[in-house]
């Protein structure tokens, strides 16, 4: 039987494509070149690094344990967006309200492993490798890139950070490249090391080894590289058409990626720094980087897989006014991604997940933050998402705690397993080497 | 060009080329396919790969081809050196700060491996391995066991396919890779009999799924202690099984025996060593339209592999010297793999680039040494490029050739190699560059283009090196 990589494979070898018109780039081309349906949807993944708070996240303030074993954190009822009698999303998170009120918005309670591990580097790798066992050092996200189809050529998978590319990511067939948005020529051709570049213009784009280069000399090369790659009446063999097109798709994607990340963008007052000279437009964040994700989607970039982070939850003292502003980021950053992908019309092929390594302790610590915990919440996100609460938020009585953590009631890899399976179309025992109950997370 | 494979005959496809057609196009060929490329030894002061070229076209295509099999003079002196020091180097200790395995001096060391090795060919053929048997350090996480089992490929790449089974099976990082050690009586394990079928032995469909059980049951009570293959006998469930149509109470030895016994076996491994020398164009499962299938075209290979007790050599030396390895539908007919593109590319102009940052890039390209995405190994073909990977030899290649990228400062001096052997003039060195790496495969407005381009810029070296930078980034280089 074919899987859908033969079947792209082989629709590429009976150069059917090659009929499709002259030498446009695949992402002018637009989507409906997908293999099948379902074949263009794409996972954005977001990393809370530090291990998130999940009961300061998904906040219980029905229960009265909760309120004793945070003398200091806890939140009321009033402080939250309550979703029910019992919980409330923490009001920080005010940002993705209209996700939640519209029925978009999947909260997993109770999300763990069996043995949780409270290494931070340690559970880390687990979400990562998808394997508590810890065996397998390769990404979870990695492993499912050969199953998932992406049209050929095209770029399955983008980490946007500055950071090094997580673990998920690694061991893949296909390279990842990292976008780092606060060095947006990290993503160009390279060409200073022949010439230099001009110091008057696009200075905060080029790195220092290009300072001499003139614009003629690299509008030359850019050139020359294009029409070396040009498509010609002369006979050429389905794989030098390939090569071709692809060469071309790669000139004109960095081109693209480049107006993406130098392109002027509206963000929210106070996005701005000044660096001694002027005042500019602050080029990193979560929401940054979630609009960056959405630019490219918008623009028809073939890529399947997004992944960016979220660093500082890791609150061991005075946590209430810091998590509470990391809250706010992510509230804000992903509502605000979902509404520019409703404006052009992207919204319903994307789907949102976030993740951190483990949650925290129920009881409070003695500076005013929590200590590493077990269990947490998440959120999977976006309009094809079964919005709500997903399972029953895990119990707070000292008898049912591992060690004083939430215990978990519903295994991280079954969610993996429900995304890769129902949203990503590929198998998931392949890639988590066995089988997990899916939960109900897409509508 | 216009002939299909599928029109060839296949008793015809499979007959000795005529020698007398040997040129340099076909020279470039041959190294392409069983080298990196024309080799840049440098060793006597003076050849160069073009001087390697010239001369592979003056002693005749049967004297390369022997080269090829055998290896040149002196390689066992290299081997003996070049294996020490990979196997101090696969003792190094992890980082302390990450732990992290540092698996890029390993791959530096089999790159460097490729680059110089005096028998390309089996270098190629350790490649070609190492993707068939694919096992990556992810998960076997011992630096010293995979530059064994590099070691064992190595020994046996050109050798006697059943022998190479038989240790492989017996590798102590493909037992780890593939959970031997959890195979036991009572509580199969059944991951490396079914890769062993499916990947290694038969390809899927030529087994079913009672096999890969009964299968795994022989191998039971093979695993691996402190680095080495152990048999523990208790452990081992003796009963009778039945695997591919033969019943008895077999062992691990006597499915690998039955396994290369199938009709399946040798044409999955011919179509493999097809794919590998001769085309990635795909041939039609069913002869349609009066044309071949694939299995017709591929039997006379298989049936060469069967008589010979699979002898690779023997099999890789008929494919070299086919009229099919020669003809225009095996002509650039596949991708280079981010190591053939790199190492063809130092080779080429004798670069001595570190190789731990070389080692380091290859990841950005798509295809880092001893990290294999799975069991399936690297895909290939089509799958090697994208936005991203074609981005990545372009900089790669700017960073290599301009020798003024820190990271590879010194690396090459383009300017000094082109002018010794084309002198200063603009138009002879890009004919001397464009029949140094691509023997004519050029369409004549392109080559136009690039003699515009070396003669508009200043009179420089780095306008040379950015000659070549441009040649190596044409679609015709990406393919083999």
């Amino acid at each position: 039987m074919l899987n859908r990589r033969d079947f792209l494979v082989r629709g590429l070898k009976c150069s059917s494509l090659f009929a499709l018109g002259p030498a446009v780039p695949a992402f002018v081309a637009s989507t409906a070149r997908a293999a099948e349906p379902g074949g263009d949807t794409v996972l954005v993944v977001v990393e809370l690094t530090g291990g998130n708070d999940g009961l300061n996240t998904l906040v219980p303030f029905g229960d009265d344990l909760y309120h004793s074993s945070r003398p200091t954190l806890r939140l009321t009822r009033d402080q939250t967006i309550p979703i029910d009698d019992h919980v409330g999303l923490n009001s920080a998170l005010a940002g993705m309200q209209t996700l939640l009120e519209n029925g978009e918005l999947a909260i997993v309670q109770g999300v763990g492993y069996p043995n949780p591990n409270r290494s931070h580097f340690e559970s880390m790798d687990i979400w990562q490798t998808a394997d508590p066992g810890r065996r397998i050092s390769s990404g979870w996200l990695a492993r499912a890139l050969g199953d998932v189809a992406v049209r050929p050529g095209q770029i399955p998978a983008f980490y946007l950070g500055d950071g090094e590319r997580p673990l998920a990511l690694h061991g893949s067939s296909a390279a990842v490249p990292t976008l780092n948005p606060g060095k947006p020529f990290g993503f160009r051709l390279a060409g200073g090391e022949f010439y230099g570049h001009d110091p008057d213009t696009e200075e905060d784009a080029v790195p220092e080894s290009d300072k001499l280069e003139t614009p003629d000399a690299r509008a030359t090369r850019k050139r020359l590289l294009r029409e070396l790659a040009a498509e010609s009446a002369a006979p050429a063999s389905p794989l030098l058409q390939f090569a071709r097109r692809t060469a071309l798709d790669a000139y004109a994607t960095v081109d693209r990626l480049q107006d993406i990340m130098n392109g002027k963008v509206e963000l929210p007052e106070g996005e701005f720094e000044f660096d001694g000279r002027e005042v500019r437009q602050v080029r990193r964040g979560l929401a940054y980087e979630l609009l960056l994700v959405a630019r490219m989607i918008r623009a028809g970039f073939g890529t399947r897989l997004f992944y960016v982070a979220l660093d500082g939850f890791d609150t061991h003292a005075s946590q209430l006014g810091d998590h509470n502003a990391l809250l706010e980021t992510l509230g804000n950053a992903v509502g605000g991604f979902f509404q520019d992908l409703e404006q052009s019309g992207d919204a319903r092929r994307v789907v949102l997940v976030t993740f951190s390594e483990f949650g925290r302790r129920v009881a409070e610590n003695a500076s005013q933050g929590t200590d590493h915990g077990a269990a947490s919440c998440l959120f999977v996100a976006g309009p094809a998402v079964r919005g709500g609460l997903v399972g029953r938020h895990p119990s707070l009585k000292e008898a049912d705690l591992d060690s004083g953590d939430l215990r978990h009631q519903v295994d991280f890899r079954q969610v993996y397993a429900t995304l890769l399976d129902e949203w990503l179309e590929c198998d998931p025992r392949r890639v988590l080497g066995g089988e997990f109950e899916h939960i109900g997370l897409l509508a | 060009m216009m002939t299909a494979l599928s029109q060839f005959d296949p008793a015809e496809a499979w007959r000795p080329a005529d020698d007398g057609a040997w040129n340099l196009r076909r020279a470039a060929h041959l190294y392409r396919r069983a080298a990196f490329g024309a080799p840049a030894l440098r060793a006597d002061g003076a050849r160069t790969s073009w001087d390697a070229l010239q001369d592979a076209v003056r002693r005749g295509r049967d004297a390369c081809i022997e080269d090829l099999l055998a290896g040149l003079p002196a390689q066992d002196e290299l081997d003996h050196l070049v294996d020490a020091v990979g196997e101090s180097l696969s003792r190094a200790a992890p980082s302390a700060f990450s732990q992290r395995l540092p698996v890029e001096k390993l791959q530096g060391w089999w790159l460097y491996r490729m680059i110089h090795s005096r028998h390309p060919l089996r270098e190629r053929m350790t490649l070609f391995w190492h993707n068939h048997f694919a096992t990556s350090v992810a998960k076997v996480r011992k630096l010293p066991l995979m530059f064994a089992q590099n070691k064992l490929l190595r020994s046996h790449a050109l050798g006697k396919f059943p022998d190479l089974l038989r240790e492989i099976s017996r590798d102590p990082a493909m037992m780890i890779w593939l959970d031997s050690n959890s195979n036991v009586k009572g509580g199969p394990n059944e991951n490396f009999a079914r890769e062993l079928l499916e990947l290694f032995t038969l390809g899927a469909g030529n087994y079913s799924e009672q096999d890969v059980r009964e299968a795994a049951r022989a191998f039971t009570g093979w695993g691996t202690e402190g680095g080495q293959f152990v048999f523990r006998a208790e452990l081992h469930d003796g009963g009778p099984k039945t695997i591919l149509g033969q019943t008895g109470d077999w062992d691990g030895d006597d499915v690998l025996r039955i396994a290369l016994e199938q009709p399946a076996a040798a044409r999955w491994l011919a179509r493999k060593l097809f794919r590998q020398f001769v085309s990635e164009d795909e041939l039609p499962r069913d002869g349609f339209a009066g044309g071949l299938d694939e299995a017709t075209l591929i039997e006379p290979l298989a049936d060469a592999l069967r008589s010979s007790g699979y002898d690779i050599a023997a099999a890789v030396e008929m494919i070299l010297r086919s009229r099919l390895f020669v003809s225009e539908e095996a002509w650039r007919a596949r991708i280079k793999s981010p190591v053939e593109y790199v190492v063809g590319l130092v080779r080429s102009f004798d670069a001595r680039p570190p190789i731990e940052q070389l080692a380091s890039a290859m990841d950005g390209l798509g295809q880092a040494l001893f990290e294999p995405p799975n069991v399936k190994g690297w895909d290939g073909g089509i799958l090697w490029l994208n936005s991203a990977t074609l981005l990545a030899r372009h900089n790669l290649a700017a960073a290599l050739l301009s020798g003024t990228d820190e990271r590879f400062a010194g690396a090459v001096d383009v300017g000094e190699l082109v002018r010794e052997r084309a002198g200063d003039d603009a138009d002879l060195q890009v004919r001397f560059l464009l029949d140094l790496l691509l023997q004519g495969d050029v369409r004549e407005p392109d080559r136009a283009r690039l003699l515009d381009f070396a003669r508009g810029q200043s009179f420089s070296d780095p306008r040379i090196a950015e000659v070549v930078h441009q040649i190596v980034m044409m679609p015709e280089y990406q393919l083999a």
